[in-house]
């Protein structure tokens, strides 16, 4: 019985983290191991105490966060002494978005050329400072469809005058595609203003790709898969 | 010409995106005025492609004389000229099939099938491209009407309709300069009979004389008074002529 409470915590989709009294990590499932390869422990344990029981015992909270990529709608704390605190995040549906690649679409793609193009479908008459890390390989995409999400991202800046692009791998992180965890590449634009095409997360359905809307930019998250 | 002409800054970065394309599984529409090199580029993107008139290809996709199961890249022609548009593309779509076409200009229903999108600017926006293009016209007009020596080549180029007119414009040019007085009198000649059928009134005949004498005239000698003295008419006529035949004194 208890080592089915244990497997279910561990395959639960949702992270569940037990840290000790000084924020050190004492166990934790497969989903929480996750999040804290995006996030440092102690910056999640000190959001935790926010939430906890004044008491001993178990506090449910609503509440609306990101880490990173993923956005939480609530969060379980709890504690039954001094020792030990035990913390359970709630995932949002719309953004637990199960990355899987569909292998006969995929395509050894140039991401400078894709890019060059989606400028010349849409942003050519706009002034673009370009911080494109130079030393990317040709990645395995749905070529079709990640430039129509391109395209699309990149409409959102169709009235902007200046725009920064940036494209780079983001240190110490991944994305788990089919139980594989490869690094993040991670497309950034960013402008003044932006008229946000309804559209993307539409567009992104067909790729491996992760969408984040910040205030002045677009941010495009996606696995550097090299080799099937 | 028979490849896409890229030697001013505007064209070189349609080719350079058009270059991108060609090794992307993408499909690709090609827009821009008649005559500027639209059909060129798409071998660009696409070199290995069969070139089909849109309403060719629909007629072939209809009457099944096209196999698309051996096709990997197709060329389409005048993309608008097809009757639906969106059931051919969902054929090709279905096959897999690398598109791409062009079209006299771009429409927002493009956009869901056409991942690159490269507009060709006009040759009034090439001055270089001109240039090129006006040479080459040149050499194969000389070659036509077999003209060995040097020739003017201040011609008064017309981009109206880009290569078309352009050609147009260096051909005409070419051929009248070369033209003997014998040829204009028998050009002339032709054209009276030819112009009997609207109207055989001299009066009405006329200003196809005096207009290009009081034109070449007026460029040769200036002002009114030296033409009057080398033409040897009255300066009150020769004004007179001027109004009549509208030709700016």
């Amino acid at each position: 019985m208890n080592s089915l409470i244990e497997n279910s915590i561990e395959h639960d989709l949702n992270p569940f983290i037990i840290f000790d009294s000084n924020a050190r990590v004492i166990k934790y499932n497969t989903e929480a191991e996750y999040l804290l390869s995006l996030i440092c422990a102690k910056e999640l344990y000190d959001f935790a105490l926010n939430y906890a029981p004044q008491t001993y015992g178990f506090n449910n909270s609503y509440i609306d966060v990101e880490f990173n990529r993923n956005h939480y709608y609530a969060i379980m704390v709890g504690y039954e002494d001094d020792k030990y605190l035990a913390v359970k995040l709630y995932k949002s549906v719309d953004t637990a978005k199960s990355l899987s690649t569909k292998k006969e679409f995929l395509y050894s793609t140039n991401l400078y050329a894709l890019i060059e193009i989606a400028i010349n479908n849409t942003l050519k008459n706009s002034k673009i400072v370009k911080y494109l890390d130079p030393s990317l390989p040709d990645v395995l995409l749905n070529t079709k469809a990640f430039l129509n999400l391109l395209n699309g991202v990149f409409e959102s800046f169709k009235d902007s005058k200046r725009i920064e692009l940036s494209l780079k791998i983001k240190v110490a992180e991944n994305m788990v595609v089919d139980s594989k965890r490869y690094p993040v590449c991670s497309l950034s634009v960013k402008s003044d203003t932006i008229n946000l095409n309804k559209n993307l997360s539409n567009l992104s359905k067909d790729t491996n790709a992760l969408i984040f809307q910040k205030k002045n930019s677009i941010i495009v998250e996606f696995p550097l898969i090299i080799e099937q | 010409m028979d490849s896409f002409i890229a030697l001013s800054k505007a064209s070189k970065e349609v080719l350079k995106i058009a270059t991108l394309t060609s090794s992307m599984p993408v499909n690709c529409i090609i827009t821009g005025p008649k005559a500027v090199g639209k059909n060129h580029l798409a071998k660009v993107v696409a070199p290995n492609a069969k070139s089909y008139k849109a309403q060719d290809l629909q007629k072939a996709i209809k009457d099944k004389t096209i196999d698309l199961n051996t096709i990997n890249e197709i060329i389409i022609l005048d993309i608008h000229k097809l009757d639906s548009i969106s059931y051919i593309l969902e054929i090709l779509e279905e096959n897999n099939i690398k598109v791409v076409a062009t079209a006299t200009a771009f429409k927002d229903s493009y956009k869901s099938f056409f991942q690159a999108q490269i507009e060709v600017p006009p040759l009034s926006k090439r001055a270089e491209d001109v240039e090129f293009l006006k040479k080459e016209y040149i050499k194969e007009a000389k070659r036509v009407f077999l003209i060995d020596e040097e020739i003017d080549e201040n011609i008064n180029l017309d981009l109206s309709n880009n290569a078309i007119s352009l050609k147009k414009s260096i051909f005409k040019s070419i051929l009248f300069n070369s033209l003997t007085k014998d040829d204009i009198i028998n050009i002339l000649e032709k054209f009276l009979l030819k112009e009997f059928e609207q109207t055989s009134s001299y009066k009405e005949l006329l200003p196809i004389f005096e207009i290009p004498l009081l034109r070449a005239g007026k460029k040769k000698y200036k002002s009114q008074l030296q033409m009057a003295k080398y033409f040897e008419i009255n300066r009150n006529t020769l004004r007179k002529k001027f109004i009549e035949n509208r030709v700016d004194e």
